[in-house]
Formats: structure tokens, C-alpha cells, sequence
């Protein structure tokens, strides 16, 4: 296990299981549907180049929709912010830039600098997700509705994660 | 033609991610379409396979309603057998032989996934094209109807119920022979459907049966849909807006059953030459 990329592989097939067989079942008034499985594409190391995150998105967004009869959506949405994440770590710069020993962990970023971050990301993915899945005008307000819910119940599920998987890493 | 390269080279992350987008976006729009098969969904091997091994262990939580259901049906096809007759008249025989020809046959099979939250709503069953199901096949449980299946692979297949977008199922009132309406659902609540096109001058009074037409030989006529809420209103349009309570819980979906219309290559052999022109 000391190869980090055996130790993202098993993690990788994890949580595709994770969002398969757990977070899909979760079917509370039809607004909220967790994607918990972005907090891969989230906690994927700063320095990792666009193509290889993109191609990691395409990889899971298609385990995800293989397990969900969406047809590709999910994989969409995953190519979307895996395209889109280098551009936010950029404007969340921290003052001397980002150490590359530490994950990005709420434990090693701090609170308020992982939850914006991750506020951002999942927004993005669920609002694509749910404009894409209803794409009616008029339902435009459900589709808000939805994407905030959403979001709302996916962060809080992702930081439980958070503190159930990760240690802070010692420097 | 240095240029050119210089700006592939510039832009082959947004390229990439693009033409990346675009095949996805088109096969997500191609899976809307009924005909068309899509190749990322749940009949395929792998996940199949791994939604089988959670129903394995997720069906002893519900073993006892789904005993309830099958014995409820078990009780309504005894009540219908002939040994539970009284008869009235000793010397009439019927031989029903060269009367009666089969036109649908069914066959069972189990849920093992099912999502009732999304706009377009899926199930997937553990038996596929292997055991005699195919594309088209009308799918009912013992509370009503289901939907149609629309992918099949060697071991399982795909169902699209009727909690999707353009599902327009025939359907008439069981009090009203007469009054033929279309069933359709608007996304919002996963027990209640709309039945279109009934005109107002009809008299409901709520509590009406909706079943199956069996028009276009998918399903049987008579197939229990739902029941009419007393909600509608009348508000000065040609048509009523009618809500329609479903027979089946979708979220508890144990046993379906599968619908193989014999007869239905012959109807739609005779029926093309004047139907698609």
C-alpha cells in the first residue's frame, strides 16, 4: 500500500460502491440525491495534471452511471468539475500557496477553506445534473430547489467522511 | 501549419474535455429515445453482477411483504378456480378447447435495483434475454402496471416504468367503458399519475378505476392502473385535469411480472401496411 496510486485505486473503487449500493438508495421527497462520490475528484492532489483528473472523472463518472440508469449524466457532471477545479484551487490560493505533503483534507486545509471549496464544486455538479436531467424552463425553480438540497445534504455527508476516513497529516 | 500545432497544443485540455462532453451529452440525449439502447446502464455485466450480490442480502428485510403479496394473489386466483364454484346446473359441460387461444403468456422475475426519484425512473430485474425476455415486453405487478422493458442483456434488463417522461399508456375508466384517456406523469410525486384527454363534460365523482386499453399489445385490457383522486377541476378548458393514485408502490417493488404477447407480430404485421406510411 505505500504506492499512492494502488492506495487512490482501491479508494476509487470504494467509493464507486459507496455511491452504487449506499448513497442511491437514499430517496427521501425525490428533491435530495447525495453524489457523494465528487469528494474524489475533490481530494485529487493539487498538483495533478488536467488530463489525467479529466480522465479519472470520465472513469468514475461512468462506474457511477453504471450503477444508476443515468445514461452518461453523472459522467458528464464529474468531466465538468474535474475541467473546471484547477481554475477554483487558483482563485482559493492560499497567501504562500498550497504545501504538497498535505491532502486536501478539511483537517489540513482548515474549515473554512474546504467548505467553500467543496461548497463551489458540488454546487456546479449538482446544478449541471439537475438542469440537464429535468431541461424544462419552467421548471426552473425545481431545479434550484433541488440543486440546493442537494448540495446541502451532499456537503454534510462529505465532511462526516471527512472525519470518519482522514487523520490530519503530521508534517 | 506551426501555428496550428501551437494551438492544439494550447487548447488540447479544453479539446479534450469538449469532445469529451459532447460524446457523453449525446449519448445521454440518444438514451431518451425508446429505440435506441444506451451501453452504460445497470443490465450490464459488472454491475449487474454487484447490484445481484446487495439484493442477495437486502431481500431478507423484506421477505415478509413480499410473502404477503404473493399469498394475496395466491387467495384471489384460488377464489377463481373452478373447485371454488357452487354448481348451479349438473348437465351443462363446456369444453372450452377450440374456443379460447393463448395470447399472453407470464413469466416472474425480481427487482433487484430501483430509483423512484429521478425524472426518468428505472428498474432493473435478474432475468434477461436468456430466459426468454425481449425489448417491448409489457411489465405488470400484482397491484397494476409497471412499465416496459427496454434493454436486455444475457442476464438481466432494464425497465422503464411509467414514472418517466413521454410514457403515454391508453387507458379507460372501469365505471365508463367509454371514456379513453391517455396516462401520463409530470415528475413531481412518484404515487400519483395524470390521466389526459378526458373531455368535461364526463361526470367523475373520484374513486373511479383506471385500466389498461390493451390497444397497442403491450398490455392486456383491463390491467389495473389506479384509482381517480377527487381533485380535479374544471377551469373552463375542453379537457379534465385528472390525478390518478397509483395501484403500485414503487419504492416496494418485490416480484413483477413480464407480459409476452404471442399474438403481437401478427397485429403488427398486418397493422404496418396502413399504419406508417
Amino acid at each position: 500500500m505505500s504506492n499512492p496510486w494502488v492506495k487512490y485505486s482501491v479508494y476509487f473503487v470504494f467509493i464507486i460502491l459507496l455511491q452504487g449500493l449506499v448513497f442511491n438508495q437514499i430517496q427521501f421527497s425525490g428533491l435530495v440525491y447525495p453524489m457523494v462520490y465528487s469528494i474524489a475528484i475533490i481530494m485529487l492532489p493539487v498538483e495533478t495534471s488536467l488530463i489525467i483528473s479529466i480522465i479519472i472523472a470520465l472513469l468514475l463518472g461512468i462506474g457511477v452511471d453504471m450503477f444508476s440508469d443515468t445514461f452518461g449524466l453523472h459522467t458528464s457532471s464529474s468531466l465538468l468539475i474535474a475541467y473546471i477545479r484547477p481554475t477554483i484551487l487558483k482563485y482559493l490560493r492560499p497567501r504562500d500557496g498550497y504545501d504538497s505533503v498535505l491532502l486536501l483534507s478539511i483537517h489540513d486545509m482548515g474549515k473554512k477553506w474546504f467548505l467553500t471549496f467543496s461548497a463551489i464544486i458540488i454546487g456546479i455538479q449538482n446544478l449541471w445534473f439537475f438542469s440537464f436531467e429535468l431541461l424544462r424552463f419552467d421548471l426552473i425553480f425545481t431545479i434550484l430547489l433541488k440543486t440546493i438540497l442537494s448540495t446541502i445534504v451532499t456537503l454534510f455527508i462529505i465532511i462526516l467522511l471527512q472525519y470518519l476516513l482522514y487523520k490530519p497529516t503530521k508534517k | 501549419m506551426k501555428n496550428l500545432f501551437n494551438f492544439l497544443k494550447r487548447f488540447r485540455n479544453f479539446l479534450l474535455f469538449f469532445f469529451l462532453q459532447i460524446f457523453i451529452l449525446g449519448l445521454y440525449f440518444n438514451s431518451k429515445n425508446y429505440h435506441k439502447s444506451a451501453f452504460i446502464n445497470t443490465s450490464s455485466g459488472v454491475s449487474g453482477w454487484v447490484l445481484e450480490k446487495r439484493y442477495n442480502i437486502y431481500k431478507h428485510f423484506t421477505l415478509e411483504e413480499s410473502i404477503d403479496s404473493i399469498a394475496k394473489v395466491n387467495a384471489k386466483l384460488l377464489a377463481q378456480h373452478p373447485k371454488s364454484f357452487y354448481k348451479l346446473q349438473d348437465r351443462i359441460y363446456y369444453i372450452n378447447d377450440s374456443i379460447y387461444e393463448q395470447q399472453y403468456e407470464y413469466k416472474p422475475a425480481t427487482v433487484i435495483n430501483s430509483t423512484t426519484n429521478k425524472r426518468n425512473n428505472y428498474i432493473t430485474i435478474n432475468k434477461g434475454s436468456i430466459l426468454g425476455i425481449e425489448k417491448g415486453m409489457g411489465v405488470i405487478s400484482d397491484n397494476g402496471v409497471v412499465g416496459f422493458v427496454i434493454d436486455v442483456s444475457n442476464h438481466y434488463a432494464i425497465i422503464k416504468t411509467i414514472l418517466s417522461d413521454k410514457v403515454n399508456i391508453s387507458a379507460n375508466i372501469k365505471e365508463q367503458k367509454e371514456v379513453v384517456g391517455q396516462i401520463k406523469w409530470d415528475g413531481n410525486d412518484s404515487e400519483i399519475c395524470q390521466l389526459h384527454g378526458v373531455t368535461s363534460d364526463i361526470v367523475l365523482n373520484g374513486g373511479e378505476t383506471i385500466l389498461t386499453k390493451g390497444t397497442n399489445g403491450v398490455f392486456p385490457e383491463g390491467i389495473v392502473v389506479g384509482k381517480i383522486k377527487n381533485d380535479f377541476e374544471n377551469n373552463g378548458s375542453l379537457t379534465l385535469k385528472i390525478n390518478v393514485n397509483l395501484g403500485v408502490n414503487f419504492s416496494q417493488l418485490h416480484t413483477v411480472y413480464l407480459i409476452k404477447n404471442i399474438l403481437k407480430t401478427e397485429q403488427k404485421s398486418i397493422e404496418q401496411n396502413y399504419f406508417n406510411e
